[in-house]
Order: structure tokens, then C-alpha cells, then sequence
């Protein structure tokens, strides 16, 4: 049997039945209440209003180079999270989000018959990279796992090879310059300082919005789907519509991240949709421990950080961002956000085995 | 007329190529449940090895020694890393090790021989061109077609009609029985393993004066032999036969006949193939996990 210890939460009340072996009859809207005393206290949003003034205000006393710096942070990190969705939660480790973040970004890089601003731009990413979820979901979501990890990688070079040759579109492997972010459609192009101000508006909402998500009952019941799959069917859960809803989900966010990728960089190319930048995702959301929240954007802020402010050539940081990765999965999964927590809270955190029928 | 039969000649060359780096990603995930993501990654090393040597004036049968070589101590060390040092490890985590891996080689081929394009010419007693039945043929595809395909039936009868080809098919069908029967099936699987890795490092060299060697072509390769797998079935030699020719007469007429589509062709079939049959042609049922 092969057994697995997925991350565990220590300072919550699971609602789900792995503590004892036992399948308790949980109605999915009671599990919010029984996790948890209220989805949201007020010391959270003043938090993140907090957290959110600071960011917006920064550009007054930090120059540019800190800006870029951050709207990469912001950048991976969102994505990091979106494929944190379907891969720490949802136990499915997808290959093919490249397709969803490139996409996002093409489409910011667009110019269209009439000039878009930012927000009908986002909106079209929202509708376009839903479809592709749903067709890419209901493509890969068939069999095992092992098939999901396969097809998902097979998408990914599909759509590269469709990308790098429709090259009025994508700029092939050249690329193309994207043109600025407006509020307004047709109004004037937002300098850095506006454009890193949208896109922190972007990514806080957003993250908010995924935040909310993985603390109601449909984390404990992704958890649940790739705790044991016959256990959940057997409580009446659809767990194929389940594990769509989270492809679609992370598909969208992905996509996000992809606008807010062109809008930052001002540049894009069919390199977008390549393998290696789905693979460092979930290379960031491994290190930075799958299946808790923070833990992505935390391996981001780092390595991003790290890579941009000590000029690290792009290929040798990737080999050692593979190595950690390989280190990652062998000794322990917890990743950086988990051995924060474990370090924190001054105990072992549980381990729900999960065996594989 | 002699340039369709040229295309499929260079289409069956290709699709033999394929079939062995195809056909070790089935057999491993059919015996091991290993998703061999790092199929790629040896690929490219054997073919950058090869092109090596042969540019310091290394002849061409040694080249593939050396690649074989290369093949056989990542072979080992791959196994080490997926199976040995985590034992209880999950079989995506085994897969994503490797997966990680093929990251970093992807990037390590550009950081020691460069991001350029090379080539390389088939060696000397395989140069040329020969003429049959009045059409003329490059003589190294030739004989890369009809060397898969003798590899190919090879690998058949083993499968078929010896005793470790019965342990191989009953290992495929139930490991652990197979173990419960007292056979050395881990010895078994540990030389499988290395030598469908060391293979994989030899195709490259053959494949090196066929395809051009550039920093991509791992993944190509890697896609390719997925697709391959999935429309055979994982864990049948005999689709993944059948689906390496279909794949690389896709590759090679449609380059011909389509070239802006004909990179996207082959995943058209897949996409075609799991719609109409999940399993893939001649797949067996795997259980959802």
C-alpha cells in the first residue's frame, strides 16, 4: 500500500472524518459552522485592509526596482496559489496551468478594434480561461491520477505548439511588447506607480477571494477527495463535478495572474506557454507547501525576491529551485509554510494516512 | 509518389525512435507504477553526450557506448532518488521527483553546451543513400527504421516467449503476487528500470542525425512518448507500438504536407483518441485511484 501524509491544519477542527476511520453523514453546508466559529472576524479584514493600504501607499517612499520586484511577487504568487487549488487541495498535481496563465496574458497583450481597459480585459480572462478549464478538466479528470498528470503535460505542449505558431497572436517565440493598462477604455496609460497600484488592487482581491474559499467546507472536502475518493462518493458527494469546480477555479485565478503578468512585464511571448512555467509554479507551491494557503506566495516572496535582487542567472536558479523541490518531496512535505506552523504551534502535526485503493 | 514513400520510411524511422523511449515509459508504469517524466531529460543527455563526443572525433558506435554509459549511472541514480531513499513514497511524488529532474536538465543542457541548435551527420558506414526498386532513400533512416523494428520483434519474443518475459508480464499484471511466488521481482524491476533509462540515453545518439539536438527537445520528446503511451494504453507494448506509428508518420507527413499544423497533429489524435477510448486502444483498465 502506498501511504501518504498530505499537510495537515493543527489549529482548526477538522469537520471530516479521517481522525477515526469513520464516515460521519456531513451535510456540505453545515461543515463552514462546524470548522469554525465565523468565516471572517473583524482583527482578519482590518488585517487586510491594513496590509492592502500599505501596499497601494508604498510608491511614496520606494523607487521602482522595489515595484517591479513586488509585481512579480504578486504575479507568481497569485498563480502559485490558483495552482495550489487543484494541486495542494485538490491532490490533482496539474502540468498544464501554463496554458491558463498564458492565455491571460496573450489576452492582455492584445489590441483589440476598441482599445480595452483593464477591467474588460480581466473580465475576458475570467470568461476565456473558464472555458479552457472546462474543456482541459473534462479532458484529464477522467482516470487516475496518473493519467491527470500525463494529459495535462500533453495539453500544456499543445497549446505551446498552437501558441508558437499563431504568431499575429502570441509573437511566437519573439514575442511582443504589451501595451500600458488604462482605467478608462481609450483613456490615458497608467505609468508604473498606476499600473503597480491596479495590480495590487488585483491581487488583493483576488487572494481575498481564494482565501474566503479555502476556509469554507470545500477545503475540508477537496481534502476529503484526495484523502479517499470511494469514501467520498460513498457520501454522496459528485466528486468528478468537485474536482472540475477546482480546475475551473484555479484555471481562473491562473489566468488573472497571467493579465497581471503582461501588465507588469509590458511583454509577452509564446514562452508563456511553455512547460517550464507551469512546472516552477508547482515547483513554488511544493517548496512552499501544498495545501496551506500562505505557503506559495511565502516560496514566491522568497525566491522571486531573492532572484531579482541578486541577479541570479535564470538557468542555474532553476536547477536549484528543481533540486529543493526533489528535497522537498523526499524529506517531508510540509514546505516552508509547514514547518512554520509545525515550528509555531510546538507540536507534531497529525498525519492523516492516505492510501490508494 | 517516391516522396510519400520517403515520408513514411522517415516516419517510420521516427516512430521506431519513438517506440523505444515510448515503450520504456510503459513498461516502467506497468511494472512499477513509475511515471517516468524524466524520459526526456535522458533522452537529451544521451543525444548532447553523443553529439560530444563525436564532435572530439569519438566514432560513432563509441559515442553510443558513451550515451549508454551516461544512461546506465542516471539509470541508477534515478532509481535511487524515486524508490530508494523514500521508499513509502506516493507514486505522483515518484513521478514528480523525476519530474523535477527532467526541470533540472531541461536547464542544465543550456548551462553546459549552450541554448544553440546542433546537428550531427550519421556516421560514415551508414551515409549516403541507397536505391530500391528505383527510389532512392537516405540509407541511415533506413536503417534506423529497420533496426526499430528488429528491436521492436526482439523485445516481443522476449515478452512473449521467455521465462523472464513471462515474469514481466505477470509483474505488470500483479506485482505483488508475482512476489508472493517467491520470484526476485525487485532485482527484476531495478535492471528493467536502468535499461529502459539507458535506452532512452542511446536513442538519443541514433536520434541525433535525424532530429536536430536543441534546448526543447526533451520536452518534445517527453510529450511525444506521452502521447504515445496514452493512445496505446499505458502499460501495453503492443498499442504503444502501434501508437508510435501512427505518431510518427503524423510527424513526418504532416511536416511534409502541413507544416504549421504538423507540430500540434500528433496531440490532435491524442485529444481525439481520450475522447473516443479512455483507455486507449489496447489498454488495460486501470482502477481510479
Amino acid at each position: 500500500m502506498r501511504n501518504q501524509s498530505p499537510p495537515a491544519a493543527p489549529d482548526e477542527v477538522e469537520g471530516n472524518a479521517s481522525v477515526n476511520g469513520e464516515a460521519k453523514a456531513v451535510r456540505p453546508d453545515d461543515g463552514a459552522r462546524t470548522a469554525q466559529a465565523s468565516l471572517l472576524s473583524t482583527w482578519q479584514v482590518v488585517a487586510w485592509v491594513a496590509v492592502g493600504v500599505t501596499l497601494v501607499a508604498l510608491p511614496v517612499v520606494q523607487s521602482g526596482f522595489a515595484l517591479v520586484v513586488l509585481m512579480k511577487i504578486m504575479y507568481w504568487g497569485l498563480f502559485a496559489t490558483a495552482l495550489n487549488i487543484t494541486a495542494g487541495y485538490g491532490g490533482m498535481h496539474s502540468l498544464g496551468h501554463s496554458v491558463f496563465f498564458g492565455a491571460g496574458a496573450l489576452l492582455a497583450a492584445q489590441s483589440f478594434a476598441q482599445p480595452l481597459s483593464v477591467v474588460p480585459v480581466l473580465l475576458l480572462a475570467v470568461l476565456a480561461c473558464g472555458v479552457l478549464g472546462i474543456g482541459f478538466g473534462l479532458l484529464s479528470i477522467r482516470r487516475s491520477e496518473v493519467y491527470f498528470v500525463m494529459i495535462t503535460l500533453a495539453l500544456a505542449g499543445l497549446v505551446y505548439e498552437v501558441g508558437f505558431q499563431w504568431r499575429s497572436v502570441t509573437g511566437g517565440y519573439d514575442g511582443r511588447f504589451v501595451p500600458a493598462a488604462t482605467l478608462v477604455p481609450g483613456g490615458t496609460s497608467l505609468d508604473r506607480v498606476g499600473t503597480y497600484r491596479v495590480l495590487v488592487v488585483v491581487f488583493l482581491l483576488s487572494m481575498f477571494a481564494l482565501w474566503v474559499l479555502m476556509r469554507t467546507p470545500l477545503r475540508s472536502v477537496l481534502f476529503g477527495i484526495q484523502s479517499s475518493m470511494p469514501r467520498m462518493r460513498a457520501l454522496g458527494y459528485p466528486v468528478k463535478r468537485l474536482q472540475l469546480n477546482a480546475v475551473v477555479l484555479s484555471a481562473v485565478f491562473a489566468g488573472v495572474a497571467g493579465v497581471m503578468a503582461a501588465y507588469g512585464d509590458r511583454f509577452v511571448s509564446a514562452r508563456f506557454l511553455q512547460w517550464e512555467i507551469g512546472a516552477l509554479a508547482l515547483i513554488y507551491v511544493i517548496i512552499g507547501g501544498e495545501g496551506r494557503f500562505w505557503g506559495p506566495v511565502l516560496a514566491v516572496a522568497l525566491f522571486v525576491g531573492l532572484e531579482q535582487t541578486t541577479g541570479a542567472v535564470t538557468a542555474y536558479w532553476h536547477i536549484v529551485l528543481g533540486a529543493l523541490m526533489i528535497l522537498v518531496l523526499l524529506f517531508g512535505r510540509a514546505g516552508i509554510a509547514g514547518t512554520a506552523t509545525a515550528f509555531t504551534s510546538r507540536r507534531l502535526s497529525s498525519r492523516m494516512s492516505r492510501r490508494r485503493v | 509518389m517516391e516522396t510519400l514513400v520517403q515520408q513514411v520510411v522517415n516516419g517510420l524511422a521516427i516512430a521506431m525512435l519513438l517506440y523505444i523511449v515510448a515503450a520504456g515509459v510503459t513498461l516502467l508504469f506497468g511494472l512499477g507504477n513509475v511515471l517516468a517524466l524524466s524520459h526526456g531529460a535522458t533522452f537529451i543527455i544521451g543525444a548532447y553526450t553523443g553529439w560530444a563526443a563525436q564532435a572530439r572525433g569519438v566514432g560513432f558506435l563509441l559515442a553510443c557506448l558513451a550515451a549508454v554509459v551516461v544512461g546506465v549511472s542516471s539509470g541508477l541514480l534515478l532509481y535511487g532518488l524515486s524508490m530508494k531513499v523514500r521508499s513509502d513514497l506516493a507514486l505522483v511524488d515518484r513521478g514528480l521527483v523525476l519530474l523535477g529532474v527532467g526541470f533540472i536538465v531541461a536547464d542544465l543542457v543550456v548551462v553546459v553546451w549552450g541554448g544553440g541548435i546542433r546537428s550531427q551527420r550519421p556516421p560514415p558506414f551508414l551515409a549516403g543513400s541507397v536505391e530500391i526498386v528505383g527510389m532512392v532513400f537516405p540509407t541511415y533512416r533506413l536503417a534506423v527504421a529497420g533496426m526499430g523494428l528488429l528491436t521492436a520483434l526482439v523485445l516481443y519474443l522476449f515478452i512473449q516467449r521467455t521465462r523472464v518475459g513471462i515474469i514481466l508480464r505477470a509483474g505488470v499484471w500483479d506485482a505483488d503476487m508475482v512476489q508472493a511466488l517467491g520470484i526476485r521481482f525487485r532485482a527484476l524491476f531495478v535492471t528493467v528500470f536502468v535499461a529502459a533509462i539507458a535506452l532512452s540515453s542511446l536513442t538519443g545518439v541514433l536520434a541525433s542525425p535525424i532530429m536536430n539536438i536543441y534546448p526543447g527537445l526533451d520536452f518534445r520528446v517527453l510529450s511525444l512518448a506521452l502521447i504515445i503511451v496514452i493512445i496505446g494504453g499505458l502499460g501495453s507494448l503492443a498499442g504503444a507500438f502501434a501508437a508510435s506509428i501512427l505518431v510518427g508518420l503524423t510527424v513526418s507527413l504532416g511536416a511534409a504536407m502541413w507544416p504549421a499544423a504538423a507540430a500540434a497533429l500528433p496531440y490532435a489524435v491524442m485529444v481525439v483518441v481520450l475522447t473516443v477510448k479512455p483507455t486507449g486502444l489496447a489498454g488495460r483498465m486501470l482502477v481510479d485511484a
